[in-house]
């Protein structure tokens, strides 16, 4: 096993560790459990560390480690059948690690201020410990059965970390849809699973590729369909896994309910790393999906980024606007991967932890000073998370005002922030998809401008709203003070991240940077050239085709273009054609979005009343989420409760039914039974003593006292006893 | 036809049944006792009859003899009794006289 | 000849029967009892039973009906009315009598039993046993078939033919010699039968003595 494997392991056990200590000492370490949370975690950011300087500075290639894990013997029909399982280290895996245990320790750091004097302070940090150990065993794993595993683990942590203050109705309700809309997913996801592995007998990532690579069995199918469609439905299947857990539409709706959690929770969770998840996933299985596969995948992630972006436009509280900004930002990752952009799509993902991380640390510190002012003022009834009843608050709190100033500086795509170098690149990635790929695909870079100008507009108005102009309430704003130094000092370092210069030197040309160029390489795809996305490509077949070539020649020459799958490199010239527009035309975006809030929030804050009251449809539409809560709440829940209704009706009155009809059948049993006792077994019996009775009367009106009567009964006696010897009667 | 041993008999068979009818329906204890009288006097035909023209020579008439004997004697002492009865039940009615009911 | 005086005798018999059944007046019952009475003396002389006839009339008529009638007379009332039964049990009563008459009937003619019997030529013949004859074997002046004849005549020598039967002397003879062979002991019982019986009766129909009278049978004994 290479030390660096052995070393994973290690940052994998020791958040369990911090589980497994604080879980049983609860009581103990009511105030203290953070003691033990934050030098475990520290412990295991400084392997991670070391491990990704090891791993991206000197070893190429992956590192693996397999091992049997479930052993079935001989299997008649297969062999010798194992099911193995191992650690993988790649080069998204060290930078994953270095992702998670960073964020989770300054979480840990800001959460022993943010939850001090909490009821169930241990509790909180003894699933913090879990839903590492979970991610990182999500990130670590080389095979998808033991993804699954944590994946399913993670959503465990998540609804337990959401429902913390588990008194309140709330977070009860959240953290269940939280958890059932991501099984949901994980049902596809399941299933695509199981497709794999039902052909190609093992979950391995590599051997599954190598697999598909030599060729797909003509049993590969999926409902009948033929290997092609059903690689492209598998894809699709594992792709739905990502849809839960990484809030796209349709399964996104659990993700803005899910901030009932603690703040630095969901800053965590629900925007650094759990929702990453599903990126990560998509970004494993990158090599296996074919062109139509692709195409679903980026329309996916490019609807959800308009969707949510539309949503965030209208939301009056501080963690909603995040949620949605985060619900956007992942589908811009998906549609980067959809497009093919994979080193874009990974870039984004790790820059959007660190900003995202830190305007939701910064969004908790904001919350943290307003619920000590309202509680100094005996004010239990304002909403606390309501940006309009902030305002002017960076005088008061300039640290967190300016980290989170420059956080979203990176959200909005402005130079030399890192957000902007990603974005630009998920951009440029969509826009010569578009061109490319054609039919609804050309409208993905309309989408992703669209969504960046939206992405500026609505993080300059949270922060006009919050930070900038006049305190919306003179009282609460008295109160207001910085945060203490644990909780500033995670929004420091992670804002610190959000610049350019860790990930390339030039902060406008992301691509020839080391982060896209060295570490996140895009893999190539291995899919058959027959399901390759279909690109245009008559510009660049023009470049390999001689001018005066015959009919014939061209056709010959395309299809060895094609077949030497050059459509990916084709795709990276022409992304790398269109950056410069691009880049611009996104800084105009952001420029226009910023100014527009600034002018609407700050210059003229009558305006977004007006605007609201003029197209009251629209911003009624945008206000209540699109109304998917409510149709979900129609249309599944609905049905449900319908069918629960009526096995609760069948229960009632059929199964119930048939109990009591038994028992009112045994009544009239019994009741006709008694009446049977009563008249004719009783009658009998009473019949036997009348007839006894009858007799007697008549016997005794022999005994008369009358001689003439003994007399007259003696002779007949006489007569019949003649009458019998003479005719022998 | 000759008369024969059988008119003998039927006749003693209409006395003894108008006897016995007496002694059944009459409502007079003083009747009964002739029904009795006429019963015994059927018998006494019944051995003459017999000892007439049957094989019982003269026994017939010996037993005839025994029973006008013993019906005196019988008559006597329920004339008594009769005697006795109207004067404790101040009635000769046999339905009257029924003490031995329960 | 014979046959009409027994047909007569017979209707004066059941003819007084019938009166004394079914009339009304106890006193004229007890006359009717009466004619019954001479009409059975009738048919016992018409059997040859002369010295029977005789006592018939003596004992009955002179006795017992005359007992009846002492006794109709002493528990008469006057106006006494004999009260009828309710018809059913006339009816039953007459079914009764009806039934044993009917069984009486059928078993006088119903057996009609034959037997052999040796002609006076030796030849044998079928005849009814109970066939009536012109006269009783024992009136052909043979001696009775029984011991005590045998006795007698082993005693008294066999009884001398010409003095005997010439025309009947009677059966009183007869009965008189076996009063005292071979019915001895019924005519002892008998007589004390009658004795008991008379002392009987007296003890029953006594008048109750007045307690004067007991002090003084008292004082006399």
């Amino acid at each position: 096993m290479h030390q660096l494997i052995s070393l994973s392991l290690i940052i994998l056990g020791l958040p369990m560790l911090s589980f497994l200590i604080i879980i049983f000492n609860q009581k103990r370490l009511q105030k203290s459990a953070h003691l033990i949370g934050l030098p475990i975690l520290g412990t295991a950011l400084v392997l991670a560390i070391y491990i990704c300087y090891s791993k991206l500075s000197g070893i190429p290639g992956t590192l693996d480690w397999t091992t049997k894990w479930i052993s079935f013997g001989n299997v008649p029909g297969v062999g010798e059948w194992n099911i193995m399982t191992g650690v993988m280290i790649d080069n998204i895996t060290a930078i994953m690690l270095v992702v998670v245990t960073l964020i989770s320790f300054l979480v840990h750091l800001f959460s022993s201020k943010y939850m001090e004097g909490d009821i169930r302070y241990a509790r909180y940090f003894a699933y913090l410990g879990i839903f590492t150990f979970s991610m990182l065993g999500i990130v670590l794993g080389n095979n998808l059965f033991a993804l699954y595993i944590f994946w399913e683990l993670v959503g465990f942590s998540s609804y337990a970390l959401i429902s913390h203050w588990y008194e309140k109705p709330g977070p009860q309700l959240a953290s269940k849809k939280a958890f059932i809309v991501n099984r949901v997913g994980d049902v596809g996801m399941w299933t695509g699973l199981m497709l794999v592995f039902g052909t190609f007998h093992t979950f391995n990532f590599t051997d599954i590729f190598a697999a598909i690579q030599r060729g797909l069995p003509p049993n590969f199918s999926f409902l009948g369909l033929p290997p092609e469609a059903t690689l492209t439905a598998a894809g699709v299947l594992i792709f739905c896994g990502a849809v839960g857990k990484s809030a796209q539409f349709p399964l996104h709706v659990w993700l803005p309910d899910a901030m009932e959690g603690p703040t630095p929770v969901s800053a965590l969770i629900h925007a650094a790393t759990m929702v990453a998840a599903g990126v990560y996933l998509v970004c494993r299985i990158f090599p296996m999906l074919t062109g139509d596969a692709m195409l679903v995948i980026a329309i996916v992630g490019g609807f959800t980024s308009f969707l949510a972006a539309s949503i965030a436009l209208t939301a009056n509280d501080i963690k909603k606007v995040l949620a949605y900004s985060t619900i956007s930002q992942l589908g811009y990752m998906i549609m980067a991967l959809g497009v093919g952009a994979f080193s874009a799509g990974f870039f984004h993902l790790t820059t959007h932890a660190m900003f995202k991380a830190c305007l939701f640390l910064g969004s908790g510190s904001v919350i943290h000073a307003m619920h000590h002012s309202l509680h100094h003022l005996h004010d239990h009834h304002t909403d606390p998370q309501d940006m309009r009843n902030m305002g002017g608050l960076l005088k008061k709190m300039p640290i967190t005002g300016y980290t989170f100033i420059i956080a979203t500086l990176a959200i909005s795509g402005i130079p030399l922030m890192s957000g902007f170098m990603s974005k630009d690149e998920i951009l440029a990635g969509a826009t010569a998809y578009g061109s490319l790929q054609g039919g609804i695909a050309s409208v993905l870079p309309y989408v992703g401008f669209g969504v960046a100008m939206m992405t500026a507009f609505y993080m300059w108005r949270l922060v006009f709203m919050t930070f900038f102009g006049k305190p919306k309430n003179a009282e609460i704003y008295e109160h207001i003070h910085e945060s203490p130094k644990a909780m500033v000092i995670p929004l420091i370092v992670l804002a610190g991240l959000s610049f350019w210069i860790w990930y390339g030197a030039n902060p406008i040309d992301p691509a020839n940077g080391w982060f896209m160029k060295k570490w996140a390489e895009t893999p190539k795809q291995i899919t058959p050239i027959t399901s390759a996305p279909n690109f245009h490509i008559p510009e660049y077949i023009s470049s390999v085709i001689p001018p005066n070539a015959t009919d014939e020649e061209k056709t010959r020459l395309t299809t060895e273009f094609r077949e030497e799958r050059e459509y990916q490199e084709v795709l990276e010239a022409k992304t790398h054609d269109v950056a410069g527009m691009g880049m611009i035309i996104s800084i105009l975006c952001a420029i226009t979005g910023i100014a527009l809030a600034w002018f609407m929030y700050l210059k003229n804050t009558a305006l977004p009343d007006k605007i609201a009251k003029t197209f009251a449809p629209l911003y009624r539409f945008s206000l209540n989420k699109w109304y998917i809560d409510e149709f979900y709440e129609f249309a599944f829940v609905g049905s449900f409760m319908l069918f629960a209704r009526m096995c609760a009706w069948f229960d009632t009155h059929i199964v119930d039914g048939a109990v009591n009809g038994v028992g009112k059948a045994t009544i009239v049993f019994s009741k006709i039974g008694g009446w049977f006792d009563k008249y004719i077994v009783d009658g009998l019996v009473n019949l036997t003593a009348g007839a006894t009775q009858i007799i007697g009367l008549g016997f005794r009106s022999v005994q008369t006292g009358k001689i003439q009567t003994y007399l007259a009964w003696t002779l007949a006696g006489v007569v019949i006893v003649f009458a019998i010897i003479a005719w022998k009667l | 036809m000759t008369v024969g041993l059988n008119h003998f008999l039927v006749i003693g068979a209409i006395l003894f049944v108008l006897g016995i009818f007496a002694m059944l329906y009459r409502r007079n204890v003083i009747a009964v006792l002739m029904g009795v009288e006429l019963i015994l006097n059927a018998a006494n035909i019944n051995f003459i009859a017999f000892s007439r023209y049957g094989g019982v020579n003269i026994s017939g008439q010996m037993a005839a003899i025994f029973v006008i004997v013993i019906a005196a004697g019988e008559a006597a002492v329920a004339l008594a009794i009769v005697l006795n009865i109207y004067k404790n039940f101040k009635s000769v009615n046999p339905s009257e006289v029924d003490s031995l009911r329960d | 000849m014979f046959d009409i005086i027994f047909y007569i005798f017979g209707a004066i018999t059941i003819g007084g029967a019938f009166v004394t059944v079914f009339a009304k007046d106890i006193v004229y019952a007890a006359f009717a009892l009466l004619f019954t009475f001479f009409g059975i003396a009738g048919l016992f002389v018409m059997a040859n039973a002369d010295f029977l006839a005789v006592t018939q009339l003596l004992v009955y008529v002179g006795g017992i009906l005359i007992l009846l009638l002492f006794g109709v007379m002493l528990t008469s009332r006057i106006g006494t009315v004999d009260i009828r039964v309710s018809s059913g049990s006339k009816w039953a009563a007459g079914i009764l009598a009806i039934g044993l008459f009917g069984i009486l009937m059928a078993a006088f003619f119903g057996t009609a039993a034959t037997h052999t019997e040796k002609d006076k030529a030796g030849k044998s013949k079928e005849v009814f046993s109970w066939a009536s004859h012109s006269t009783p074997p024992w009136m052909n002046s043979q001696w009775n078939k029984n011991a005590t004849d045998e006795v007698l005549k082993t005693k008294f020598g066999a009884p001398d033919e010409k003095k005997t039967n010439e025309g009947s002397s009677g059966t009183a003879v007869e009965i008189g010699k076996l009063f005292l062979t071979d019915f001895l002991l019924p005519f002892e019982v008998i007589s004390v039968l009658i004795l008991v019986s008379l002392i009987g009766a007296t003890m029953i129909a006594r008048k109750e003595p007045t307690p004067e009278e007991e002090a003084i049978a008292e004082s006399v004994s």
